[in-house]
């Protein structure tokens, strides 16, 4: 269904692309300009729809059909005057190796991974001023404790590397076993693993809030087994087009003690 | 739904249907192997780590990948032999921020203008297109660190090629009416702005630029609801953006919907912290030095380019070929273009194609004859009606700003 309404709505954003394909531009009757960015009206839609197509000789078939079953199938109203794009996964992940936890959790709250290959082969001055900038200017909130491990990362995996001494990432963060019986150290945990530079308990921020996450999967018996297994593997598609990296060497007691919290953050069943 | 759709797609070819599929965001219905044959062709820049692909974003033709979040998009550089005007679809994108908006309810879109005016307003798209006179001006936007990639020594930061500008005609509103209309309070020394897009951590500085209080009331400062005679695309600024005509794309706030008349000089991040060139005529330091005192960064310096050879192309023996490019400055005008086909030894003067205003690119062409078989460095540069033009050799700042250095494209004859 969400996804009959997107090809609705953005249907009429691929215009300009299918002139240049070879297709000449597609008018619905009753409106003024060409159909390049705006989704018109339910209304106007609806007439274009039933009964007047055979007016409509530059309209391009395929897409009249995708834009008839999509109405035909629709519930939500579309508002006039809506604008609505998606835009593409990202699909470049950092490359692994000590560290990577700490770029998977610290520098994508805010930028996807790009940022990091693109920039020129340098040595360790170049990526320390790099990550003071991000922490100074930028507020990145990366803890003291991880940004030596986080800079050896970067020189080692993307720099050139200086042959200093190489992350013990795992030694810091395993460190931080979380332990039950210690309130708040979950969360203290999940904020040293970055969980939490992206996911708010209780509003999204680049991620879902966890109660969110915890309202999902309320009613899933497999609740504790999915969301460890999102928290090691990764993945998108299920909030939006963000990607959540995998958080691969988190032992699997953590991964689940985690889950755990978090679908404690839903409050009661009703 | 789905099975329907690959039938009815079969009519365009299946890359054209992907490319198309891909614009509609419609990957979760089609398969995974059909979404892999998405990536766009790689290729690499001229420097070290220039590896790119080019990708489709939503109302976007192919562009070169920057970065996916928040976007950058670099315009490929063939595009500008094909006409002086940059097509909204190949129009380069540039945000700061993440979380950037993705749907504009252009009914309930405000653009709020406040602080020290008598009158605080909130206009609708509406009210602005209706209560205020329209104006049309074409317009380059490029970004401050179109050619990054190029600084010597490299530099931190998006690293584009040429390809981070665009000319386009811009139509909207006078900047200088909106103020107007709300009545600028005495005291008044500059005004902010600020569009949509948001920053995913509250520590990160919210993206606000400002201009001095004159600059905005220039009557050429404009809020244009309008690019090329269509609505902006989204990751243009869809539905206004600003336009500050002769400036850097820094200062073009997109999503715009919030100005704010101030009575003091702005402080905030982008202004005070980025975006600041060496206080000095070329904005330049030696190269790999300390910035020493600067300044914002402010109107674009001469640039010009060939456009119709690109690196590497062969061209015939004895025979004329067009070279044809574009020029473009600060807001002064171009007045003239140099051309040599053997690496800036001689000059010839070029001719200048239609003028679609000081701020637009101009059109040059030169006749060029290739005496013989061989490798030929052909260059062109620009000057302005002040007599500014551009260095033989680039210019070096910190931050891999405003490279306008005579540029060379290598050709072969055969």
């Amino acid at each position: 269904m969400k996804y009959l309404i997107r090809i609705l709505v953005q249907t009429l954003a691929i215009t300009p692309l299918l002139r240049r394909a070879g297709f000449p531009a597609c008018r619905f009757r009753g409106l003024s300009s060409p159909l390049t960015s705006r989704t018109p009206s339910l209304a106007t839609l609806e007439s274009a729809a039933t009964g007047r197509l055979e007016s409509l000789p530059y309209m391009h078939w395929p897409l009249v059909l995708v834009a008839i079953v999509g109405l035909v199938l629709s519930v939500a109203p579309l508002r006039a005057g809506v604008l609505k794009i998606e835009l593409p996964p990202e699909t470049t992940t950092f490359k692994p190796g000590p560290g990577a936890e700490i770029a998977n959790a610290h520098c994508l709250t805010c930028h996807s991974v790009e940022y990091v290959p693109i920039q020129p082969p340098s040595a360790s001055a170049f990526w320390s001023a790099e990550v003071k900038k991000m922490r100074e200017k930028y507020g990145a909130q990366i803890p003291d404790e991880l940004t030596t491990p986080l800079l050896n990362y970067l020189v080692k995996t993307y720099g050139l590397s200086t042959n200093g001494e190489i992350a013990t990432t795992s030694a810091v963060l395993s460190a931080t076993e979380p332990t039950s019986s210690k309130p708040g150290s979950v969360e203290k945990f999940a904020a040293l693993y970055g969980c939490l530079s992206c996911h708010k308990l209780d509003s999204k921020l680049v991620g879902p809030s966890y109660k969110d996450v915890a309202a999902k999967y309320r009613n899933d018996p497999a609740a504790l087994e999915k969301i460890s297994a999102q928290i090691h593997n990764g993945g998108s598609g299920k909030w939006g087009s963000v990607v959540m990296p995998p958080f691969a060497t988190m032992s699997d007691a953590q991964a689940k003690e985690l889950a755990n919290w978090i679908m404690a953050q839903g409050g009661t069943p009703k | 739904m789905s099975a329907e759709n690959h039938t009815r797609a079969s009519s365009l070819n299946r890359r054209q249907f992907l490319r198309a599929a891909a614009a509609m965001g419609v990957g979760g219905v089609l398969s995974g192997p059909a979404l892999s044959a998405l990536a766009g062709e790689e290729f690499t820049m001229p420097f070290a780590n220039g590896q790119r692909r080019l990708v489709t974003f939503p109302q976007k033709r192919e562009l070169i990948l920057l970065t996916t979040r928040p976007p950058q998009l670099e315009t490929p550089f063939s595009v500008f032999n094909d006409g002086i005007l940059t097509p909204n679809d190949a129009f380069f994108v540039r945000y700061h921020l993440a979380n950037i908006p993705t749907s504009v309810d252009t009914d309930q879109f405000r653009l709020e203008v406040k602080g020290k005016v008598n009158t605080s307003l909130s206009l609708s798209l509406d009210d602005l297109k209706k209560g205020f006179e329209p104006v049309e001006l074409i317009a380059v936007n490029q970004c401050s660190g179109n050619g990054r990639g190029f600084s010597k020594p490299r530099v931190a930061g998006g690293q584009l090629g040429n390809g981070a500008m665009g000319n386009a005609r811009w139509k909207g509103v006078r900047l200088k009416d909106i103020l107007a209309k709300a009545g600028v309070a005495a005291g008044a020394k500059q005004v902010t702005f600020q569009g949509l897009d948001r920053a995913p951590l509250e520590q990160m500085p919210a993206f606000i630029k400002s201009l001095e209080i004159d600059h905005a009331l220039d009557g050429e400062v404009m809020v244009a609801y309008q690019m090329n005679g269509e609505d902006l695309p989204m990751l243009n600024g869809f539905p206004i953006r600003l336009v500050v005509p002769g400036h850097y794309g820094t200062y073009w706030v997109k999503h715009l919907n919030l100005i704010t008349v101030v009575d003091q000089d702005f402080t905030g991040f982008w202004v005070a912290g980025a975006y600041r060139v060496p206080d000095n005529t070329g904005a330049c330091v030696e190269p790999g030095a300390a910035p020493g005192k600067t300044k914002p960064i402010a109107r674009y310096n001469v640039r010009s380019f060939i456009t119709s050879l690109g690196e590497g192309a062969t061209v015939p023996v004895g025979k004329p070929v067009s070279v044809r490019g574009i020029a473009f400055d600060g807001g002064y005008g171009i007045d003239s273009v140099r051309f040599s086909s053997d690496g800036g030894e001689t000059w010839r003067e070029g001719l200048l194609g239609a003028d679609s205003g000081k701020y637009s690119f101009r059109e040059w062409t030169c006749q060029f004859t290739a005496p013989a078989a061989a490798k030929y460095e052909l260059k062109c540069c620009a000057s302005n009606r002040i007599g500014q033009s551009q260095p033989q050799s680039p210019l070096w700042n910190p931050a891999g700003y405003m490279r306008n250095v005579v540029e060379s494209v290598h050709v072969i004859a055969s």
